[in-house]
């Protein structure tokens, strides 16, 4: 496979043609894939002698602002957006759905400008496009992997609408982050810790908006769109597997769960780094946007966080970090160690 | 006709489950199990990368001493199936 194919090809796709290939062609695509990751180190290296930004510095007038566009699906089920019913800088309109959608994207892109100097999803402006009213009565809301997120109504049983949920917005948009960055293969551990990683995000970004701190936050995803089968909430980060009747979230290694459906149990076992965050944060105390949100910010965008990576492979980029950033004795050193002592994953 | 659907994925990550029997469905979704049925199982296709949090469905048809498997990932559901899916998905409820 030539180095030009390498440049195409996102290395999670190249992983699964791993998996697929004969023998042969395996040992080429897995020397294609450590050529990528030596290529990503190798910019990482180039962006560190670049002058870097001084925090809380604003540079040109194109950043800091978000460029939202929301689109109207109708009820279809097409993957193309729909009507353009509100752009940026546009008034709110009649629709609820539109305005919510609009709104979080707003608060979502803040937290990550504000706190993390991120220029949206890529980090280049990349353009918010959410597509609402998707389906009909569609209880679900996703990330396409295209640049674009979809919000169904619900179906009033398990969902109402997805819209409604400021840290389900923010947990969509972070998928795009985490694909632009670790780009996390969505499966196993790596999918796992991909879930979690916009739980956390998702999280710090209705924190952030409503100015809790980790004491006063609720540590509950989805609680603004549950219906009543899944009351009070989709996941606790605080408490995994006690969110509804049907959470299964195990809250330490030793309860894994292996299943061979959602890729390897993604949604459940993300309920094991969420802990780790959730411990860290209120060990820490304070804003847990602040070190805790750093560090895992930190280790998202480190580039040995490989598409691959374990959970041990995370938490080890997170306490390096920690150390690194703040000393290793330090407080925000301890309480990173004390969240994946909690959940029983050694750092790698 | 028997028909099991398992639907899993999504941002709650639910394993949805629906069991019955075709005659419970419309005719013409039930020609459309028919046809289903008569077909080789699917499995899915490489889905988009980078995508997530999205619906995988599994469905299982059952008649005489015939099953297939049909499995497909959310942007590759036939615009024809989903109508049937969406049915089901309706009737089913948590597997936990």
């Amino acid at each position: 496979m030539n180095k030009s194919l390498a440049c195409i090809l996102p290395p999670d796709l190249l992983l699964k043609l791993a998996l697929e290939a004969t023998d042969e062609r395996r040992s080429a695509i897995l020397h294609t894939l450590k050529l990528d990751q030596t290529f990503r180190l190798r910019r990482a290296q180039l962006a560190e002698h670049q002058v870097a930004r001084p925090e809380g510095a604003r540079s040109t007038a194109a950043e800091g602002a978000p460029h939202r566009s929301i689109y109207d699906q109708g009820h279809s089920t097409a993957y193309t957006p729909g009507a353009l019913v509100r752009d940026e800088g546009d008034a709110p309109v009649t629709d609820a759905s539109v305005n919510q959608a609009y709104d979080a994207f707003g608060s979502t892109y803040k937290l990550y400008w504000d706190v993390f100097h991120r220029d949206s999803i890529d980090n280049q402006g990349m353009p918010i496009q959410g597509l609402v009213h998707y389906g009909d009565a569609y209880d679900n809301a996703f990330w396409d992997g295209d640049g674009h997120m979809f919000f169904g109504d619900g179906d009033g049983r398990l969902l109402t609408d997805t819209t409604k949920g400021l840290d389900v917005i923010g947990h969509e948009l972070t998928h795009g982050v985490t694909q632009n960055e670790a780009n996390l293969v969505y499966s196993g551990q790596s999918g796992a810790l991909n879930e979690s990683i916009s739980d956390v995000f998702g999280s710090l970004v209705k924190q952030y908006h409503l100015g809790q701190d980790a004491s006063q936050a609720d540590w509950l995803i989805g609680a603004d769109i549950v219906g009543p089968e899944l009351a009070p909430a989709l996941r606790s980060m605080k408490a995994p597997g006690t969110a509804n009747p049907h959470d299964n979230q195990p809250s330490d290694m030793d309860h894994y769960e292996k299943t061979a459906t959602d890729n390897g149990g993604v949604h459940a076992n993300s309920g094991i780094p969420n802990h780790a965050f959730y411990v860290t944060a209120t060990t820490l105390g304070g804003n847990a946007w602040e070190a805790p949100g750093h560090l895992w910010y930190d280790a998202l965008t480190d580039p040995h966080l490989t598409p691959s990576s374990s959970f041990a492979r995370f938490a080890g980029i997170t306490l390096r970090h920690a150390r690194s950033r703040y000393g290793a004795g330090s407080a925000e050193a301890l309480a990173v160690q004390a969240g994946w002592e909690a959940v029983k994953v050694s750092a790698r | 006709m028997h028909l099991r659907l398992v639907r899993s994925g999504g941002l709650a990550g639910l394993d949805m489950v629906a069991s019955l029997d075709s005659t419970d469905l419309p005719a013409d979704q039930q020609d459309l199990v028919a046809t289903l049925l008569a077909a080789d199982s699917i499995t899915p296709r490489m889905s988009r990368p980078g995508g997530a949090d999205q619906f995988s469905y599994q469905l299982e048809i059952h008649h005489g001493d015939r099953t297939v498997r049909h499995h497909w990932e959310e942007p590759d559901v036939p615009e024809t199936v989903r109508p049937l899916l969406a049915a089901l998905a309706h009737a089913a409820k948590p597997a936990h």
